[in-house]
């Protein structure tokens, strides 16, 4: 695990014991199943569900809000990532095609 | 009777104090979203890194080729996901800064949880690392 997320996030889980096994399926499941039609009602809903809420808690035993940093929480998207090393996007569709 | 009430009334304060805010909620999502984010990403990567370097060696193979096609798809929804987590992370950070809930907060944070779906899925299918929580 990257230090950074221990930094972030295992540091908090303090005496919190196992992980809980939760399924994100299932709390997307309850927004999919809301009758609603208005998006914005879906995902005030999906909140209101506390969806990633019971992914925090099934990560991380649940955190506490006052100890989160958010300036630690940015991140960079893979393809950042690759362009830092040196390969970019059309060296890998090229591999993909069958060039070399 | 009038001290069973006080009693339940201190009782339902002192619940009522521990219950995250909606702000404290949104916090422990944003942290929830990163975990799940560093747990897949660095794996896709690294497998995306070392495909290239044995493509560039010639030592590729049509294995290799067919998970790294695998892979990019992967790879386009992490990048989604980045975007759509780092905005979810500023909304909340201006959130904590005025006090306001902003207007997209809420939208944002089910889009996250849409592509946490679709990444996972997609992870699993290549086999690789998810948090134990998420299996």
């Amino acid at each position: 695990m990257p230090e950074r997320l221990n930094n972030v996030v295992r540091a908090q889980r303090g005496n919190a014991g196992a992980i809980q096994v939760v399924s994100v399926l299932s709390a997307v499941a309850s927004v999919a199943a809301t009758s609603v039609s208005d998006p914005k009602a879906k995902a005030a809903a999906a909140l209101a569900s506390g969806a990633l809420k019971i992914v925090a808690d099934a990560l991380a035993g649940g955190l506490d809000p006052d100890r989160i940093d958010l300036d630690q929480l940015f991140v960079k998207s893979p393809t950042q990532l690759l362009a830092e090393s040196g390969i970019r996007q059309e060296e890998i569709d090229r591999i993909i095609r069958g060039g070399g | 009777m009038r001290r069973r009430v006080v009693w339940l009334m201190a009782a339902a304060l002192a619940l009522a104090s521990c219950a995250p805010t909606m702000l404290g909620r949104a916090k422990q999502s944003a942290a929830a979203s990163f975990n799940v984010y560093e747990s897949v990403t660095p794996q896709v990567v690294s497998e995306i890194t070392a495909i290239v370097t044995k493509s560039r060696a010639g030592t590729i193979t049509e294995t290799d080729r067919e998970r790294l096609r695998s892979l990019s798809e992967l790879r386009k929804i992490l990048d989604e996901y980045a975007a759509a987590h780092n905005l979810f992370v500023e909304a909340v950070k201006t959130w904590e800064q005025t006090g306001q809930e902003p207007n997209n907060a809420v939208l944002l944070e089910n889009q996250i949880l849409r592509l946490i779906n679709r990444a996972l899925d997609l992870a699993k299918e290549l086999t690789l690392a998810v948090p134990a929580g998420l299996r």
